[in-house]
C-alpha cells in the first residue's frame, strides 16, 4: 500500500521531539480552551493562529489540530462535572454524564467519555487515511464548475442535514456570503460595498468573525445567567480507567454505530452538535434497557462522545481532499493553511505530501497524547472551573482582543470583534446557528470565483453545470441533500410513523 | 456577479417573512450583558490610547473589583501579573507587536 508508507513517513515528520512538544502543549491548551465556556474549538484556533505565521506550516498545524482534540477532550470534564457543556458538543454528554457524577460515579463517567472520544476520533482518522488520498485524486480531475457545485453541495447538506431551523441556516448562510463580498472583487478588482471606507477594502477576516461571533458572544450568553459553578470533584485513577475499559467490549456495537453516524455526519458538514446527539438517540433506541437513558447510564456518555469526535475528525477529511471544511473549526484551519501559502484541495496531496502526511499521522499522535494528557490531568481542569468568573472573563475578554487585533494588526479589526460579538450574541438569542456564516465567510469568494471561472469558460452558458456525468451527479445530489429534511418528513408523515424523539439543542 | 447576493438578499426577505415573534430577552439579562459590553467598550477604547497592557491592568483589576469578592491584594496581584505575563509571551516570546501606549515607550519597547 502506497499510503501506508506514506504515513510511516508522516509518522517520522510528525515524531520529532519539536513537533512533539507543540503537540502537547496544543492539546493542554485545547483542553483549557474546551473547559472555559466563552473559548471554544474554532476562536481558540482563531486567536493562535496569528502566530504560527512565523512557524514552519507542519508544527503550526499540528499545533493547531492538537488544539482542536484538546477541546474535544475538554468539553466532556465540564459535561460531566459541573452539567455545563464546555462545548457544545457535549451537550448530549449531560444528559448521562452529569447523573453519574451525582451518583459518584465521575471517574468512571469521565474514563468512558474520554475513551470513547479516542475511539471515535480514531475511527475518523483511519476513514481520512484511507478515503482522502482517493477523493483527492479523484478532484483532480475538475475544474471550476466542478468544484463550483462541490461547494453548492456543501451548503445545501448544510442546509439539509442541519438541526436547525432551515430557513436560518439560509439567513446565515447568506449573511456571510454578504459579508465575503466586502472588498475588492479577485477576479474584475472592482470595489464592493465597501462604502470608501478604507478599513473595509480587504475585505473582513473570518478569524476577526470566529473570534467575535464564538468568543465575544459565548461569554455574554454564559454571563446572562449570572454564572455560580458548583462541581462534583472527580478522582481518575488507573484502577478506574481499566474498569471502564473492561467493560468496554460490551457496548462494542454502540460505539460502531455512534463512529459510523459520526464520521457520515462530519464528512457531509452536519457537524459534531448533529451527531452527539444522533449518536445519543440512536444508542438509546437500540438499547434493551431504555429506561435508564438519563439517570447515569454509561451507554449514554459513550455513544455521543464516539459520534462527536468521529464527526470533529471526519470534517477534516473534505477540508484537505477537496479544500472544503466540515466545520467551523475546520473553516479556521483552511483559513490557516491558506495564509501559510498553501492551496488545500486536491493538489495538496500531490504538491505537498509531507505536509499532509505528516498532518494524518500527527492526528493519530495527537488522540493517543490527547487521550494521557485528558487522563492525568482532569483535576487540574477541573480546578480551573473553580477560579471566580469575575477574574476568568476579562482574561478570556483580554485574550479575544489580542486576537483579534493580531490577525491584521489593525486596531480596527478589535472594533469589529465587538461588533460582531453583539451581532453574534443577537443572532444566538434567535437561533441562528452561526457556524454556517463562517463557512459561507471562508468559501463564498472561492465559491464564487469558481462559479464566474466557469461561466466565463462557457461564455455566461449555465448549462455548463449540467455538462458531463460528474457535474450533473454533485448538482443534482446538492439538490436532493437541499431538500432531504422535507422529503424525509413527508415520507414519515404519509407511513404514519410515530415521530421519532429529537432531542434539541440548548446551546 | 450580484446573481448570489440578489438570492441572498431573497432568501433573508423571505426568511423575515417566516420568523416567528417571541420575547428574546429579559430586562435582568440584558442589564447583565451591558455590565460586560459597556466596560469592554471602554476597554478597546482604552487600547487605543494606552496600549493593551495598561489598559488590561485596568480592566482586569476593575473587572474583579465589580463583580467579584477579592482581597485587595488577589485583585492587585492578578491585575499586574497577568498583563505582565502576556507581555513576556507575546512581545518578548512571538515577538507579536501589539497596540502599545507612552507606559511601555517610557520603558523603552
Amino acid at each position: 500500500m502506497e499510503n501506508l508508507e506514506l504515513l510511516f513517513h508522516g509518522f517520522a515528520v510528525a515524531l520529532t521531539w519539536h513537533n512533539v512538544l507543540f503537540m502537547i502543549i496544543g492539546v493542554l491548551l485545547g483542553i483549557v480552551v474546551g473547559v472555559l465556556p466563552g473559548l471554544g474549538g474554532p476562536n481558540g484556533v482563531a486567536i493562535l493562529l496569528p502566530l504560527t505565521f512565523g512557524m514552519n506550516p507542519t508544527t503550526a498545524i499540528i499545533l493547531l489540530t492538537a488544539i482542536y482534540w484538546g477541546a474535544l477532550f475538554g468539553g466532556a470534564i465540564t459535561a460531566v462535572l459541573f452539567n455545563i457543556p464546555g462545548e457544545p458538543w457535549s451537550v448530549a454528554t449531560t444528559f448521562d454524564g452529569y447523573p453519574m457524577a451525582q451518583q459518584g460515579r465521575a471517574g468512571e463517567a469521565l474514563a468512558a467519555a474520554f475513551t470513547a472520544s479516542f475511539i471515535g476520533a480514531i475511527s475518523g482518522v483511519i476513514l481520512i487515511t484511507f478515503l482522502a488520498p482517493m477523493v483527492a485524486k479523484f478532484a483532480l480531475r475538475f475544474g471550476p464548475a466542478e468544484f463550483f457545485a462541490v461547494f453548492l453541495l456543501t451548503f445545501c447538506s448544510f442546509i439539509g442535514m442541519g438541526k436547525e431551523n432551515k430557513a436560518k441556516i439560509v439567513a446565515s448562510l447568506a449573511g456571510g456570503f454578504v459579508l465575503a463580498a466586502v472588498g475588492i472583487d479577485t477576479i474584475s478588482g472592482d470595489m464592493r460595498m465597501t462604502f470608501d471606507v478604507p478599513e473595509l477594502m480587504n475585505g473582513f477576516d473570518f478569524l476577526v468573525l470566529v473570534i467575535g461571533m464564538f468568543g465575544i458572544s459565548e461569554i455574554l450568553v454564559t454571563l446572562e445567567e449570572g454564572l455560580e459553578f458548583k462541581g462534583k470533584r472527580a478522582r481518575i485513577d488507573m484502577a478506574v480507567v481499566f474498569h471502564v475499559w473492561r467493560q468496554i467490549p460490551r457496548y462494542l456495537k454502540t460505539l460502531v454505530r455512534s463512529s459510523i453516524t459520526g464520521m457520515w455526519m462530519g464528512v457531509t458538514p452536519g457537524g459534531a452538535v448533529a451527531a452527539s446527539f444522533m449518536g445519543y438517540g440512536l444508542a438509546q433506541r437500540f438499547s434493551k434497557k431504555r429506561d435508564s437513558f438519563g439517570k447515569g447510564n454509561i451507554e449514554g456518555v459513550l455513544a455521543p462522545e464516539s459520534a462527536a469526535h468521529a464527526a470533529g475528525t471526519s470534517a477534516l477529511l473534505p477540508m484537505l481532499a477537496l479544500g472544503i471544511p466540515g466545520s467551523a473549526t475546520a473553516a479556521v484551519l483552511l483559513g490557516g493553511l491558506m495564509i501559510w501559502g498553501l492551496q488545500p484541495g486536491p493538489l495538496l496531496f500531490v504538491e505537498q505530501k509531507d505536509f499532509v502526511w505528516g498532518l494524518i499521522a500527527s492526528m493519530y499522535l495527537g488522540n493517543i497524547t490527547g487521550l494521557l494528557v485528558v487522563l492525568a490531568t482532569v483535576p487540574l481542569f477541573a480546578a480551573i472551573m473553580r477560579v471566580p468568573f469575575a477574574l476568568i472573563a476579562p482574561v478570556i475578554l483580554m485574550v479575544c482582543a489580542i486576537g483579534a487585533f493580531t490577525v491584521a494588526n489593525s486596531r480596527f479589526d478589535i472594533w469589529l470583534m465587538l461588533v460582531f460579538g453583539i451581532v453574534g450574541y443577537v443572532l444566538k438569542k434567535l437561533d441562528y446557528p452561526l457556524a454556517p456564516m463562517v463557512l459561507a465567510l471562508v468559501l463564498g469568494d472561492r465559491a464564487e470565483d469558481a462559479f464566474r471561472q466557469a461561466l466565463i469558460g462557457s461564455a455566461g452558458d449555465l448549462s455548463v453545470f449540467f455538462d458531463n456525468p460528474l457535474v450533473t451527479t454533485l448538482v443534482v445530489l446538492s439538490f436532493a441533500l437541499l431538500l432531504w429534511g422535507p422529503i424525509t418528513s413527508q415520507v414519515r408523515r404519509l407511513f404514519g410513523r410515530p415521530a421519532t424523539v429529537t432531542v434539541e439543542p440548548s446551546s | 456577479m450580484a446573481g448570489i447576493l440578489l438570492v441572498a438578499s431573497i432568501f433573508i426577505f423571505f426568511q423575515g417573512l417566516r420568523r416567528p415573534p417571541g420575547v428574546l430577552v429579559t430586562w435582568l439579562q440584558l442589564r447583565r450583558v451591558a455590565q460586560v459590553l459597556i466596560p469592554l467598550t471602554f476597554y478597546i477604547l482604552a487600547i487605543e490610547y494606552v496600549g493593551v497592557y495598561v489598559a488590561s491592568v485596568f480592566f482586569i483589576a476593575g473587572f474583579m473589583v465589580a463583580f467579584g469578592s477579592f482581597r485587595w491584594w488577589a485583585v492587585l496581584l492578578s491585575g499586574l501579573l497577568i498583563p505582565l505575563v502576556t507581555f513576556w509571551v507575546f512581545e518578548l516570546q512571538f515577538k507579536v507587536p501589539l497596540p502599545k501606549g507612552p507606559l511601555e515607550a517610557w520603558l523603552g519597547y
